[in-house]
């Protein structure tokens, strides 16, 4: 009797594992990012990030948060269409500013970050090899915001492309300004409004 | 007489909506509708994509298949001056005077200010649910609505916040006509209240009806001067992120346009 509800144990979770192979293998994503976000939390929590200057701590929380994006990723589909009209050098270039701005962006952010409450929600397959995973933060007056990580594995580790906050895709929200600077001018403007950009956030 | 003239102004109102695509079609304005443009240089582009097998997945990504400027912006040079003025204003009065409230006012007084503004401002959100047919968020916004104003003391705490469906995301008569299938009809950047959509303008009929400010019977003085605290009070909380959106973007103005758009769909579609 026993032996027979393993076996039928055995036979469900083969059934169950040949219809949901995707969701479970896509569960490096949450777990990924989920890691990362509260080693960032807890690392500000420590008497030694504590006792940082302003330049050490955004240096440190900037470690962590090159590990959680995938820049050329992110940068690849922020051009879009416009990727070809740079060459090779100017990719690169492209990838480094852009890396830059956001990096100084988040860490700036991150370091703002007073103590609002944060949930993690589902995660959903967009397409094989990405996935969304929902988060939601909990602001003062009790409100989610919900903000959504797009993740890919391409790179041999889940790490994100997009960010999509209240609705609004990063990615998105670039590419129609790059487009919109591209539109009237060549790819070398565009850089060089980001190197100034840059310059001025560092 | 006041149900007449609501009326009237919501039909005058679709009338707008409802045939700006033909009517507004007819001057196009090669430069000044981005949309447009874009679109077909995308659809241009998508033939070129198809020569390269290695960038596919980049150009045929259906997950930025809408990927382009989503809405009209026929009076771009004037929204466009008006954003400049809401920054001007912005950067020589809002924020400094912010910074100085935030200083002097403790953020608990300021928390209070906000929620009782929000709960008081419950018929908006419920007539809109019910016109849009939702009844159970109806319902949850009365549920929110009864217990921040008893147990909430007229709002100002949000003890329904702790009930996991609690409070709904809000519902205007924008979202109301978006879900009525009605478009955007064309960006508009009003000075000092900001990004709006000629659609989404209908919340001036809601302010002027619903809001229970205005059922007030107050001088307009008075009144303004309450619905300016209360926005002021709402950007109290928000200059650092102000700040920290206009160091990340290289056109402001693109991106507040493109990302008020792409929050009002997904509010519609909620």
């Amino acid at each position: 009797m026993k032996r027979k509800r393993i076996g039928l144990n055995i036979i469900i979770l083969l059934a169950v594992l040949l219809i949901l192979p995707l969701p479970v293998f896509a569960a490096g994503a949450k777990a990924t990012i989920e890691g990362q976000i509260s080693k960032m939390l807890a690392k500000m929590q420590t008497p030694e990030f504590k006792a940082l200057q302003k330049d050490g701590k955004l240096t440190e929380i900037s470690k962590i948060i090159n590990d959680v994006f995938d820049y050329q990723e992110l940068s690849r589909r922020t051009l879009g269409r416009e990727w070809k009209k740079f060459t090779p050098d100017q990719q690169k270039e492209f990838v480094g500013l852009f890396e830059a701005l956001l990096e100084n962006i988040y860490a700036d952010r991150i370091l703002a970050y007073t103590n609002e409450k944060i949930e993690f929600g589902k995660e959903t397959e967009l397409k094989k090899g990405r996935v969304e995973v929902e988060s939601y933060i909990i602001t003062k007056d009790n409100k989610k915001v919900p903000l959504f990580y797009r993740m890919t594995d391409k790179s041999g580790q889940w790490r994100v492309y997009d960010v999509v906050i209240e609705g609004v895709s990063m990615v998105k929200n670039y590419r129609g300004q790059f487009r919109e600077i591209l539109s009237k001018k060549k790819p070398e403007d565009l850089l060089q409004t980001l190197r100034k950009k840059v310059k001025k956030t560092g | 007489m006041k149900k007449l003239l609501a009326a009237a102004v919501m039909l005058s109102f679709f009338l707008i909506v409802g045939v700006d695509r033909p009517a507004f079609a007819m001057d196009r304005e090669p430069g000044v509708y981005l949309a447009q443009q874009s679109q077909e240089e995308a659809a241009v582009e998508d033939e070129e994509a198809v020569e390269d097998e290695d960038d596919e997945d980049y150009e045929d990504d259906d997950e930025y298949d809408d990927d382009v400027v989503q809405i009209n912006d026929p009076l771009f040079r004037l929204n466009h001056e008006f954003y400049l003025f809401n920054d001007a204003m912005y950067v020589a009065f809002i924020k400094p005077a912010a910074k100085a409230y935030n200083t002097v006012m403790p953020e608990e007084i300021r928390l209070s200010a906000k929620n009782f503004f929000y709960n008081l401002r419950f018929p908006i959100r419920f007539v809109n649910c019910l016109l849009q047919a939702k009844g159970a968020k109806a319902m949850d916004e009365f549920a929110t609505f009864f217990l921040n104003s008893t147990v909430g003391f007229a709002g100002i705490q949000t003890p329904a916040s702790y009930y996991e469906s609690l409070p709904p995301s809000p519902e205007d008569l924008g979202q109301t006509l978006g879900v009525w299938g009605i478009g955007n009809g064309f960006f508009i950047m009003y000075p000092i209240l900001g990004p709006s959509s000629l659609r989404d303008s209908a919340r001036f009929i809601d302010s002027f009806f619903l809001d229970p400010i205005s059922w007030l019977d107050l001088d307009w003085k008075t009144k303004y001067g309450i619905l300016a605290y209360d926005k002021f009070n709402e950007i109290s909380f928000d200059i650092d992120d102000i700040d920290a959106m206009k160091a990340a973007v290289l056109d402001p103005y693109v991106a507040i346009r493109d990302a008020y758009v792409e929050h009002r769909n997904k509010l519609i579609a909620e």
